[in-house]
């Protein structure tokens, strides 16, 4: 026979850390009230019949969250053979108010006594034999955190379970019995008889919900009535009293704390609480925290998981962790950076020879690293490239003879972003064409002189074949067709091939058809890739955020903040969901459900993913590094953005008739600090990061595919064909993007590519950058540059990049989430009824506002041309500004009207 | 018996979001807070618990609480509906 074990307990008792350390199950452990949200199920380790339910913590039995229905419901639906009643030892009383309610369902109850070492290290002495006389229950000392008595609890709860013995409910006052009794027989006879009793408690207590379940019974106002009569006061108020008094009488003789002595969570928080300092503390922990993970080690984590893992490859090299400019990459960029230098040189030259007219396919395909794919085609599969061949030589001196007739020279230009220096190439071929080159670099340096620019930019001629000599050893440094490549990465350290060069080189290896290699290179490895390449980002990120929840500071954001939060409709509480938002807003939304007020949880619901969540921060790094070059400011907006539209939208919502009425409660308990255990953080940080690689393995691979295919395949001229990137503006992606497109041009990003994105980005927000690499194509840097290209051609003017890059971004980060995240909120809301569809209404309808406000006003600002839709921005402006200062409802009259009712 | 209670209350008029930092109360009676009120209750604010205001959040609101061994939070508005006597 199965037996069903429920654990119950306080938030914050440890019941989830009972619960894994039973199961072996890896549920989520935080240090503050909360974390388990809905119930668990596993079974016993030792013994597969045991199944181990873990409800939500609980302060009471009332119907006053959602997560004490769900404890409650099930507790009386009597699916448990036997309660395990967690209790924070070290907060005995106020847990202990919980066990006086669990003893009246009927079901053994064992008392689990938790925490027993933090206890005993702080001085108390607890006598649990006293305690178990006391409660009439089976008390066990446990140490959850460190396994201690695991077994003791469970060996006491299969006892109790066998026996079957309904532990016996706490006395009241004789008044009060009296008028329970009293109830319990005018009780329908359905109510049974192990659940009369709490029952009839609950409705003297005006218990809503039980009111609801088994329907009013006739003259249940006269024994309300009654209790109040005798009590002076509500019969809630006196049930707790009672319960409270009961504990209260032997606590003495249970529990001796010492006295006088500061608690050491007193004194942090002293400092921490400290209402001077209390707010740059958080300021500078939250700052601290995404420059770590976001800028710093984490760009490192990403820059290495990006370019070297789903890159070409990279060297494991300790030198360069110290040192970046010494060790093996140094060494290689050293080699590297003359030929790549050599090879634009080359490739320029080519271009401009081209254009005058002399023949270079034979060259190009020689001696280009990466010839053009049209040249190599031309020569057919036969050719090879040699430069060193016969027929290579020979065509090289027969182009090199012309060039230097026809006085070709190729000019370009170099920009090096990090250093911002700008440096303009004058390419020439023969002694003849020297000084000519020259003189066009002179007059190119005295304009950059005449601007005040040298420090800035210099003009240099360079040699397409031969020597030139070095100014400061004067020695002969060769330039053009003589640099040598540089030696195979191995040749310069212990080098890591990336993910993309092993799986395509094993493809070649074995031959596999092309459109194969290309559905698995494009495809998959490049968007997969692309999101796999932020893992180390969000690991460290979840990382410090386990360390923040796991030590007790999280709850005191609550108090801190919980003032600002409540001007917008929302409560302290409301922040807890947005940190864990900004890893990912599934648990983002779920963890809204510490909310009592229905109001607010509404309200957080609907705003939680307007956060960046981890699977945004691509698109951040993207616009932030290849439109805006890298400048700081672009993920702090990002995030200010996030809080900003949660606040917007707090103000505005709250004065609409649905939002409106009471304030959010706010009430929490502040955990004493604890230092987390480092394997927790480990498993915190992991459960986040797994779940985000398994999304990449599932979904977003699913959706790389298929997206691949769309834009792969297509309609041309009648056919179903391989479009490929030549022609992908036929493809099927294209026809989808075409058909969205419009909706987007007022926002600046009317193009099927950036619609597309809009649509795939639905199924995981990670597809949004997958799908660029894709539709975009040419590789890690050169997609960047056909984003915004395409930009530039959608708006008529390449003015216009930066804001309509940053409408994008905007409208990717605040739309609507992804599937997943939608499916909370449709959960959290109850279903797909109007709530939900609020929430997703609300989120595209703000997102495309603030977008189309953020371009058009931009566009003014930019090209300082009027037009319709700079006059649509405006109106919408006035809208979001008429929202957020119009007065308030008229909520005091409603709650006037309550008042007097109730006289 | 019920109006000897009400007297005793009118002479201590004294509300929790009234008592000074670092000093202790007794609580004597909870008015009508709503829907919390229930919360407040199960949290161990009952008639006769000894109560000491901690501190006062940076801005201004909520307060910080001892009751029962444990530090609770609680807005001002909700406080000012429990009635406390000076311990």
């Amino acid at each position: 026979m199965s037996t069903t074990i429920a654990l119950v307990g306080n938030p914050n008792s440890g019941k989830t850390t009972l619960f894994n350390q039973l199961t072996g199950n890896h549920q989520y452990v935080g240090n503050w009230p909360g974390v388990t949200v809905e119930r668990k199920t596993g079974t016993l380790k030792w013994d597969k019949d045991v199944e181990i339910v873990d409800l939500p913590g609980i302060y009471s039995l009332t119907p006053y969250s959602s997560e004490e229905i769900i404890a409650r419901d099930y507790l009386a639906a009597g699916s448990a053979n036997v309660i395990v009643d967690i209790v924070d030892a070290s907060n005995l009383e106020r847990n202990l108010y919980l066990t006086t309610q669990l003893m009246e369902f009927g079901v053994p109850v064992v008392v689990a006594l938790n925490q027993m070492d933090i206890v005993a290290k702080r001085g108390y002495q607890i006598n649990s034999a006293l305690l178990a006389e006391k409660l009439g229950l089976p008390v066990v000392e446990v140490s959850a955190l460190r396994g201690d008595g695991i077994d003791d609890v469970m060996d006491a709860a299969l006892k109790a379970a066998k026996d079957g013995k309904a532990p016996k409910a706490i006395p009241f006052s004789d008044d009060l019995e009296q008028l329970i009794k009293h109830l319990e027989y005018d009780l329908p006879e359905n109510v049974p008889a192990h659940l009369r009793r709490f029952y009839a408690i609950k409705y003297l207590e005006c218990d809503s919900k039980v009111i609801a379940d088994i329907g009013e019974i006739g003259d249940l106002d006269t024994h309300v009535r009654a209790v109040e009569a005798r009590f002076g006061d509500k019969a809630d108020a006196v049930v707790a009293n009672e319960r409270y008094n009961f504990l209260t009488a032997f606590m003495p003789n249970v529990q001796v704390r010492p006295e006088g002595n500061k608690s050491a969570t007193a004194k942090i928080d002293r400092v921490v609480l400290n209402r001077v300092l209390a707010i740059p503390i958080f300021v500078v922990i939250i700052a601290a925290i995404y420059y770590i993970s976001i800028s710093t080690v984490g760009t490192v984590a990403t820059d290495w998981a990006n370019d070297g893992v789903f890159g070409d490859g990279w060297y494991l090299d300790p030198v360069a962790i110290v040192n970046p400019d010494a060790g093996a990459q140094a060494a290689y960029d050293e080699a590297a950076e003359p030929y790549d230098e050599a090879q634009e040189a080359i490739a320029n030259f080519l271009d401009a020879a081209a254009e005058k007219g002399v023949e270079t396919d034979l060259v190009a395909a020689n001696f280009l690293a990466e010839p053009p794919e049209d040249v190599v085609e031309a020569l057919g599969e036969d050719f090879e490239a040699d430069p060193e061949s016969a027929g290579a030589q020979a065509a090289l001196k027969e182009f090199e003879s012309q060039a230097s007739k026809a006085g070709v020279i190729a000019e370009y230009n170099v920009v090096d972003e990090e250093e911002a220096f700008e440096t303009d190439y004058f390419v020439y071929m023969g002694a003849e064409n020297e000084a000519k080159a020259q003189a066009l670099a002179d007059a190119r340096n005295d304009e950059i002189a005449s601007e005040g620019r040298e420090g800035a930019a210099e003009a240099v001629i360079y040699q397409f074949d031969g020597e030139a000599v070095d100014e400061e050893s004067g020695e002969a440094v060769p330039q053009g067709i003589q640099v040598a490549a540089p030696e195979d990465h191995s040749a310069y350290g212990l080098w890591v091939p990336g993910i993309p060069a092993l799986i395509g080189g094993a493809l070649e290896a074995v031959g596999c058809a092309d459109w194969l290699y290309d559905l698995i290179m494009d495809g998959i490895v490049a968007g997969v890739g692309a999101v796999l390449g932020f893992v180390p980002q969000i690991m460290i990120l979840f990382f410090l955020l386990a360390i923040l929840e796991g030590c007790g500071y999280m709850a005191r954001v609550t108090f801190i903040l919980d003032r600002l939060f409540r001007r917008f409709g929302l409560s302290g509480k409301t922040f807890i969901p947005m940190i864990v938002g900004t890893g990912c807003g599934v648990p983002g939304v779920m963890a809204s459900r510490t909310i009592e007020s229905e109001s607010a949880r509404h309200l957080t619901i609907m705003t939680t993913t307007f956060m960046p969540c981890s699977a945004k921060l691509p698109i951040i790094a993207l616009i932030a590094t290849a439109v805006f070059g890298g400048v700081w400011w672009v993920g702090p907006t990002a995030y200010f953005m996030g809080i900003a539209a949660i606040v917007i939208s707090g103000i505005i919502l709250k004065k609409t008739k649905p939002f409106m009425g009471e304030t959010a409660p706010y009430i929490m308990e502040l955990p004493e600090y604890r230092l987390p255990r480092f394997v927790d953080l480990l498993r915190s940080m992991w459960e986040r990061a797994w779940s985000f690689i398994k999304k990449a393995g599932t979904i977003i691979l699913l959706a790389t595919v298929v997206v691949w295919f769309l834009s792969g395949y297509g309609i041309y001229e009648g056919q179903f064909m391989w479009v490929g990137e030549d022609l992908m503006d036929y493809s099927f992606l294209a026809y989808f993007g075409n058909a969205f497109a419009w909706i987007f041009a007022p926002l600046g990003f009317a193009n099927w590519q950036s619609a597309s994105t809009v649509i795939t980005g639905l199924i995981a927000k990670e597809n949004v950058i997958g799908t660029m690499a894709v539709v975009f194509g040419g590789g890690e840097l050169a997609w960047s540059g056909e984003f915004m290209q395409s930009l530039a051609i959608a708006n008529g003017s390449a003015a216009l990049v930066p804001v309509a890059a940053f409408s994008f971004m905007t409208f990717q980060l605040l739309c609507a989430p992804c599937f997943a995240a939608m499916g909370a909120i449709k959960r959290e809301m109850g279903g797909f009824n109007k709530w939900f569809w609020a929430a997703i209404g609300w989120e595209c309808g703000f997102a495309y506002v603030v977008s189309l406000i953020i371009f058009q006003l931009g566009k003014v600002f930019i090209l300082g041309a009027f037009d319709i839709w700079t006059v649509v921005a405006i109106v919408l402006l006035a809208l979001i500004l008429f929202g957020l200062f119009r007065p308030a409802g008229k909520r005091s009259a409603a709650k006037l009207q309550v008042a007097t009712a109730e006289e | 018996m019920v109006n000897l209670k009400q007297n005793v209350i009118e002479e201590e008029t004294m509300t929790l979001d009234e008592v000074a930092v670092g000093s202790t109360c007794t609580v004597s009676k909870l008015g009508d807070t709503g829907e919390i009120r229930r919360r407040i209750l199960d949290m161990g604010i009952t008639e006769g618990a000894h109560v000491t205001v901690d501190k006062i959040a940076p801005l201004g609101d909520p307060i910080e609480l001892t009751v029962r061994g444990y530090q609770l939070s609680l807005r001002k508005s909700d406080a000012a509906s429990i009635v406390v006597q000076p311990a």
